[in-house]
């Protein structure tokens, strides 16, 4: 059973959504809302979404 | 004596805001060539006329004018208007409450096309914020 939970905030207008646990980006319930409303038109996944480490380069010293 | 008041908002859709309106327990009508009055003489042409509440007739003191960029605008003389329990109706609470509500509106729709029931008995609303509880039985997360 999915469960999501919209608040909408009277002075601003603005909907926030909370599907079991997860608020914001990041979950697909939230995601397929959003764009059934029209409020994100596009996703794109980036690294950082899924907390995948991007290697850094280790500088390398030229020992003479 | 003058009191207009004209206030923007968000709202686009017609439809929602009526509903909106509906829900909040406005009488109203619509069409071509509606001119608020109220008691001071504010006369406005509006796409929405609101006439009163159920307990109080505005005299068609208020209404919600369509701009070209397709949002509503909230114009009229608000001046004495109150809601069903007593309190004074400002131009900013009532664009407050039709945008909170009209959202409300949209979402059932939308959120129903997607398989989502709304729960009523978890449904929470003050003077801050509407809460609504959806629910669909499959996974997916």
């Amino acid at each position: 059973m999915e469960e999501v939970k919209v608040r909408i905030d009277k002075k601003t207008g603005k909907m926030s959504f909370d599907a079991n646990g997860f608020v914001g980006e990041g979950c697909s319930v939230i995601e397929e809302i959003e764009m059934q409303l029209g409020t994100v038109t596009k996703h794109e996944d980036k690294d950082e979404r899924y907390q995948y480490e991007i290697p850094v380069p280790a500088s390398q010293g030229i020992m003479g | 004596m003058s009191h207009k008041t004209e206030i923007k908002t968000q709202l686009n859709n017609g439809h929602y805001l009526k509903q909106a309106l509906t829900k909040l327990g406005f009488t109203f009508k619509e069409g071509q060539n509606l001119t608020t009055r109220g008691n001071y003489g504010v006369h406005e042409n509006v796409d929405i006329l609101v006439e009163g509440n159920g307990t109080q007739n505005f005299n068609s003191a208020i209404g919600f004018k369509k701009q070209k960029d397709g949002t509503y605008t909230a114009v009229g003389d608000f001046y004495g208007l109150r809601t069903q329990d007593g309190r004074s109706v400002s131009a900013n609470m009532l664009k407050c409450e039709v945008t909170a509500h009209s959202k409300e509106a949209e979402l059932n729709e939308r959120l129903q096309n997607l398989g989502f029931v709304n729960d009523p008995a978890n449904r929470k609303e003050n003077s801050d914020f509407i809460e609504v509880t959806f629910s669909r039985s499959n996974t997916g997360m």
